[in-house]
């Protein structure tokens, strides 16, 4: 395994390295709150990553989206193995293996399919080389700790964490990730599509001026839901209904939302400081989540990011960024307008349909794998756990009806999570919240 | 003519390899804890370095001097800074007088990250985030990495390279339980008969304290711009004030712990305080990040750290305690104390002011015991030195209106920041005066502090500003502006 030095370090340190890169273009500067510049590293975004000696991963969390990122990742070059499985449930064990046999022609050994709440323990002492965690978020900080310090890199889906104290024990462990040379990649796939990145570019270089606000908005249907059934435990019918328990995903505002809130703070190039919010539940069945918050968020130099996001099925869709500056705006995916609306520069994809070579699913796992091979450490702990972060400082302004900021969700002692696991009765505070009180 | 060239050449080269060498060479022997030591002005400081965790280390390697003191040799600021640092050492050891620098004001924090630069730190600590860390050193060390630009590792790890003693942090639990536990002997207050002195004693403690009888009476009170006493004062004013009562000393540690002690509240929970006058209940004191105290004893010497607003709910406590009204002074009521009709420090000797209060030339970089200390004409002691001291006022750059005079002023009714007057032991012979005057720096002295919220309790970064108690006195009827 590569031990490099702490990348970030390193590459501050030698100041003819910064000069030379941003001559080649390879790293944005943007002007960060504490007087400190942060630098943006760009994945290389290969069609392929290169090859290597055979990296085994594991896989933990075998549900829709986890199955996924496994293909995702054996699509990502030669030489990946998927070795071990872990989920709280066989049937999803089951059911990912039997995807994989389809699409890749094999399935996992019994004898590496491990069950139960302890069973990411299992994966990492199986002899993996890197791991994917794709459980429901609020598992995300236990398992990431546990892979550091077994030293596996690792791809993780978004968001990273349901609570303050999550957020912090993520944060954590990504500064010792950083320390150990490990690559980290996170499922906030824009951050890993060429549009995104080339108008991230023109934006970092001052295309648009000075940000003057941004609005994002993710109104889309609803998800899914499961009632619960008789022969299930407590504990089971959340967790196979997760998606509507605040506790496991945070609620939609982060769980989803974070795709917006990581764009917007990714291209603001900081996180904001404060947030009042407000949201409400009208027509979810299971859970104790709201379906819609409308935020406004505020960075540090005035700054106002509206962000807005529902989970109801007939109403308004609309999945898309703006960013207003000084000089004109972008949709953050491809283009930059003037202030008259007009194009002032837009993303070439080089093709009809506006498609990019690579999905960006399988994009991100290239990346990871690039980083890993190639001994170029990745790390984007900080940058999704800022992003939860800043999501969960939107839910509490909008659950209490107070303003919230960041200095108080970076000390909060809020947890959500049971003490213990246990497939029983869970004790959790089940109430939909109710802001004023 | 060619050969000659090459020549020259040949010898320019060796000779800049052999200056090359010879710098290096240099830098080596200059480089070494010997040398360094041979004519260290500092004469406790190879003592001091030895009992430290930095020799004793529990790695194969030991600090040496250099490591800690200049820049780490990759860094362009290395020669520049060795070059720096040697002439100013050379200078010292033979044109200064060593006996009369004062070392203990050099290894205070504001001046001591001068000598240790930051980098140096991160050198060889460059993993802030070992599997080993403690939870608490886990937010700390979070807390560092989000406030870079405003922290140095020293903040927290003071005494870490020289001396045996950490200033590592403990929980006030410790704090309080350090000291022995005195029985509680006071069951009441004290009764106060008639405007003359008196002795505090507060229940269920064993604490007392003089209470001196300030009469009433005018003076004028000059406000200077930035307190620059050669200009032209922005307003003089005359200030009538009418009698109260005044603690004869700042107040001590001992009679700060009854509060705490009583009050004391384990674990993180926010305080709540109630605003309300008629208070029955005060929560108490969170406990503070890092030792107040300093590690310079307790006792008599002047409690510090706390916040204003902590100084402000002790007199509450105080007063619910005695059945009294202890508050913090006004401004006037401080300057009006200090002065005492004619006590002006502009003609004291330089004797005389030393005998008079703690300040930066006798006071070793901390804190003393006011006892010894000479009183001023109202019976007051250490009002210009020790601590700076906390007044109830807001602070504003001019706090008056163009008024002739004013009755019993209590300073802009709106602010961010509260007045303190006074010198402390870090105050040098110029700004000892009763008309020396300055503000809080609210968020500057909360710097280091980790926690969230911030302590309301704990100043991480203030150590020089303490408190002194005024207690009212009603038996004469205050007079008001048209009386007068």
């Amino acid at each position: 395994m590569n031990i490099a030095k702490n990348a970030r370090r390193e590459f501050l340190k030698n100041a003819s390295t910064i000069g030379m890169f941003c001559a080649l273009g390879a790293t944005g500067l943007i002007q960060c709150e504490s007087k400190k510049e942060r630098f943006y590293t760009y994945p290389p975004l290969l069609n392929q990553a290169p090859d290597g000696p055979v990296l085994r991963a594991g896989l933990i969390g075998c549900g829709y989206r986890g199955t996924g990122a496994v293909l995702n990742f054996l699509n990502a070059g030669p030489n990946l193995e998927i070795t071990a499985l872990a989920d709280v449930f066989i049937d999803k064990i089951e059911l990912c293996n039997k995807i994989l046999k389809e699409k890749k022609g094999f399935e996992v050994p019994q004898e590496y399919c491990f069950v139960g709440f302890d069973a990411f323990e299992k994966v990492l002492d199986s002899g993996v080389d890197v791991v994917i965690l794709a459980t429901p978020p609020n598992f995300r900080p236990e398992h990431l700790a546990a892979c550091v310090k077994a030293r596996k890199h690792v791809f993780m889906e978004k968001p990273i964490a349901v609570d303050p104290v999550g957020v912090r024990s993520v944060m954590i462990s990504g500064e010792r990730a950083d320390a150990l040379g490990l690559s980290i990649v996170t499922g906030t796939i824009k951050r890993h599509q060429k549009d995104y990145i080339e108008t991230f570019r023109q934006v970092a270089k001052g295309e648009i001026g000075d940000v003057v606000s941004a609005n994002s908005y993710y109104n889309v249907g609803k998800l899914w839901h499961k009632k619960p059934k008789s022969e299930w435990t407590e504990m089971e019918a959340m967790i196979r209904d997760w998606v509507n328990w605040c506790w496991l995903s945070g609620d939609h505002i982060v769980e989803q939302n974070v795709h917006n809130l990581d764009t917007v703070n990714w291209f603001v190039g900081k996180h904001p400081v404060k947030a009042v919010g407000f949201g409400a539940r009208h027509r979810r069945l299971t859970g104790n989540q709201y379906d819609m918050f409308s935020v406004d968020f505020l960075y540090d130099n005035d700054v106002h990011y509206h962000s807005m996001c529902r989970q109801i099925n007939g109403c308004e869709n609309n999945v898309s960024d703006q960013i207003r500056g000084t000089q004109g705006y972008t949709n953050c995916k491809n283009t930059i307008y003037n202030h008259d609306s007009s194009i002032k520069w837009a993303f070439d994809y080089g093709n009809k349909d506006q498609m990019l070579p690579i999905s960006p699913y399988d994009q991100e796992h290239i990346d990871w794998v690039t980083a890993i091979r190639t001994g170029q450490p990745v790390n984007e702990t900080q940058a999704i756990a800022e992003s939860t972060m800043t999501g969960i400082m939107g839910r509490i302004s909008a659950y209490t009806g107070k303003e919230t900021t960041w200095e108080e969700m970076m000390n909060s002692d809020i947890y959500l999570s049971p003490k213990h696991y246990s497939f029983g009765k869970v004790d959790v505070d089940k109430s939909v919240p109710v802001p004023g009180l | 003519m060619r050969l000659k060239v090459k020549i020259i050449g040949l010898i320019a080269m060796l000779g800049l390899f052999a200056l090359y060498r010879s710098i290096e060479k240099l830098d080596i022997y200059t480089s070494t804890d010997s040398y360094c030591i041979s004519c260290h002005v500092h004469t406790s400081a190879d003592h001091s370095w030895e009992l430290s965790s930095h020799y004793s280390t529990n790695s194969i390697k030991r600090t040496a001097c250099v490591d800690c003191h200049l820049p780490p040799k990759e860094s362009i600021d290395y020669w520049p800074q060795k070059i720096k640092a040697g002439t100013r050492d050379l200078y010292s050891y033979y044109f200064k007088d060593r006996a009369k620098i004062n070392w203990a004001e050099k290894s205070e924090i504001e001046n001591a990250v001068r000598f240790a630069p930051k980098e140096s730190c991160m050198n060889c600590h460059e993993n802030l985030f070992p599997f080993d860390l403690s939870k608490k050193g886990e937010k700390a060390h979070l807390y560092y990495r989000r406030n870079e630009a405003d922290l140095h590792c020293i903040n927290c790890h003071k005494g870490v390279g020289h001396g045996d003693s950490k200033t590592m942090y403990e929980p006030n639990t410790l704090f309080l339980k350090r000291q022995e536990n005195i029985e509680p002997i006071h069951t009441r207050s004290a009764k106060v008969e008639g405007f003359k002195n008196y002795i505090e004693t507060i229940p269920g403690s064993s604490v007392s304290f003089d209470m001196i009888a300030i009469p009433s009476g005018e003076f004028e009170m000059s406000i200077y711009p930035n307190n620059k006493f050669k200009h032209a004062p922005l307003v003089r004013k005359k200030i009538y004030l009418s009698s109260f009562f005044m603690a004869k000393v700042e107040l001590t540690w001992d009679a700060y712990r009854a509060f705490l002690t009583d009050v004391e509240s384990e674990g993180r929970e926010q305080a709540q305080v109630n605003d309300s006058i008629e208070i029955d209940v005060i929560s108490g004191a969170t406990p503070p990040w890092g030792d107040p105290a300093q590690g310079w004893g307790m006792g008599h010497r002047p409690a510090i750290s706390m916040t204003w607003q902590a100084a402000n709910i002790y007199c509450r406590w105080l007063s619910k305690k005695t059945g009294k009204t202890y508050r913090l002074p006004t401004e006037a009521e401080w300057e009006y104390a200090c002065r005492a009709n004619s006590d002006l420090q502009d003609n004291w000797t330089d004797e005389e002011i030393a005998n008079r209060i703690i300040f930066r030339d006798n006071s070793k970089g901390k804190t003393h015991l006011p006892e010894g200390m000479k009183a001023n004409a109202f019976g007051l002691v250490n009002m210009l030195g020790n601590v700076k001291e906390f007044c109830s006022d807001w602070y504003a750059d001019n706090p008056f209106e163009n008024d002739s005079f004013v009755v019993n002023p209590e300073g802009p009714e709106t602010g961010t920041e509260r007045v303190i007057k006074g010198g402390s032991y870090r105050s040098g012979k110029e700004d000892v005066r009763a008309d020396y005057r300055e503000s809080t720096q609210h968020d500057k002295w909360l710097r280091t502090d980790p926690q969230m919220p911030k302590s309301i309790w704990w100043y991480s970064d203030c150590r020089d500003v303490g408190f002194r108690l005024v207690c009212e006195w009603d038996g004469d009827s205050k007079k008001t502006i048209n009386e007068y």
